[in-house]
């Protein structure tokens, strides 16, 4: 058995389903046919004592999600036992299928926090980014609901070609709430993984546009932690990137908690370090938590990184499981991740020249001194 | 008294930890991590418990005299009555009622 120091399986995640209701353009997971895998799908029940065992084991921080989760029919249920169990529980949703009963049982049991993912301002939006625009209505009608409970609300959006233009409004309604809720932007738009069909390549941001709008907000940020790092001579940007030398140290499997005190398990039963680590799984159904988490590292073989990365020393967004996704393999070198932490790095760098200076960053660098 | 049912004892890796559930949230969304002492005393009020059977439990255990083991009872009391996380409130109706 590999020697992997102290593992706890602190924090995990239950894929309750990866259908949705929603098709959005650049889901991860989605696959092809609703109906069909509501068939294959883990019982409640299955669900409810799997809570149990990883509550025994020791897992604090739990997640249900999806897919959407409260598209299945027994949520409510799953959800009442799973809340009494004493985790830090956590749910994301769309917020688009709320319904009298989900809300009773949430009220009654809430949740630490609740992550609601937007994708747009506007009812056209949705419909481009979702297909669709009435589900924009519904997110309203049920963050107002979620709102009532005295969880954290975290609203997540992910930024693509479509809703874009939406970015300032989605960051204006995220804000409108206050300190009580903090709105989240995905750094990165991956390729789908486990046979998911949608097609990101198609409608993400260009490295460019992603950089951009990464490094505004990063500007925002910064210009924050200047005020109070006056007599620093810089400031040191922790952006998490795959080790670039021999990572598999006694502390990790991957270079981050995946499989160390992190785990996910898929809709379809499987463990996985986490949601986009489909290279190596155990099966805690069949064999038991306990097992499937002690034998996971067994699975795991990770190959020496390509040449050009461990030479590399461009802080990037690049890790196994964007590697994986991306690439299809655990050490291909994901070009989109590359050229976008490429931009951002040098955006990141002009940026901290013009406020160590003094001057506001108004002007648009040009994109063709980040892109040639 | 004992403590509510909304607050969980949980063991997650050798940390004693208390964790709000249902409408304890509203009053307090975290964890609270307890000593050896504190987690003795929590695991007694998970049932019906008194000041006197926790002062009683803390001399079997500590090698402590009995004003120090229940000043100590009390005190801890006070902190769970005073976080509203117990069913029954015996110290400060005490308090109220002198």
């Amino acid at each position: 058995m590999k020697q992997v120091f102290n593992r706890v399986p602190l924090n995990g995640s239950f894929e309750l389903t990866a259908r949705c209701n929603l098709n959005c353009k650049m889901c991860m997971i989605r696959l092809s046919g609703n109906a069909a895998q509501k068939n294959t799908e883990i019982s409640a029940d299955e669900w409810i004592g799997m809570a149990e065992q990883v509550c025994r084991e020791g897992t604090l921080g739990l997640l249900l999600t999806g897919g959407e989760p409260f598209l299945r029919d027994d949520f409510a249920y799953i959800y009442s036992k799973i809340a009494k169990m004493g985790f830090m529980l956590t749910v994301y949703t769309n917020a688009t299928l709320m319904t009298q009963e989900i809300f009773e049982v949430l009220k009654r049991q809430p949740p630490h926090r609740i992550g609601v993912t937007v994708y747009g301002a506007s009812a056209d939006t949705y419909e481009k980014v979702c297909g669709d625009g009435d589900a924009y209505y519904r997110m309203l009608d049920g963050v107002n609901q979620i709102k009532q409970l005295p969880s954290k609300l975290s609203l997540r959006t992910t930024i693509i070609k479509d809703n874009l233009a939406d970015y300032e409004k989605l960051s204006d309604f995220g804000h409108s709430f206050g300190n009580r809720v903090d709105f989240n932007v995905s750094r990165i738009v991956t390729m789908p993984v486990r046979g998911g069909v949608s097609r990101p390549d198609l409608c993400r941001l260009s490295p460019y546009e992603s950089a951009s709008l990464m490094s505004g907000r990063t500007h925002e940020m910064l210009k924050g932690l200047l005020r109070f790092c006056r007599d620093n001579p810089y400031i040191d940007q922790d952006i998490g990137c795959t080790p670039k030398t021999d990572h598999v140290g006694k502390r990790t499997l991957y270079g981050c908690n995946a499989g160390v005190d992190s785990y996910a398990i898929s809709w379809d039963g499987r463990l996985f370090g986490c949601e986009l680590l489909e290279d190596a799984c155990t099966y805690p159904f069949k064999d038991g938590f306990k097992k499937a988490w002690e034998e996971f590292p067994d699975t795991v073989i990770i190959p020496p990184l390509p040449e050009k990365c461990r030479k590399c020393d461009i802080e990037c967004t690049a890790c196994y499981a964007t590697r994986l996704a991306e690439t299809k393999m655990l050490s291909g070198i994901p070009e989109y991740l590359c050229n976008e932490s490429n931009i951002y790095n040098i955006m990141i760098k002009n940026i901290m020249s013009d406020l160590k200076e003094g001057k506001e960053r108004e002007e648009k660098y040009d994109e063709r001194v980040y892109t040639t | 008294m004992r403590i509510k049912n909304t607050f969980i004892l949980r063991n997650i890796a050798d940390v004693k930890v208390l964790i709000p559930v249902e409408n304890s949230i509203a009053d307090f969304n975290g964890i609270i991590t307890i000593n050896e002492t504190a987690s003795l005393m929590i695991e007694m009020l998970q049932h019906e418990t008194s000041i006197e059977e926790l002062t009683a439990k803390l001399l079997q255990m500590f090698d402590v005299s009995a004003d120090v083991a229940r000043e100590d009872v009390e005190c801890f009391i006070r902190v769970l009555e005073h976080h509203d996380m117990l069913e029954e409130c015996q110290i400060m109706k005490a308090e109220d009622a002198s």
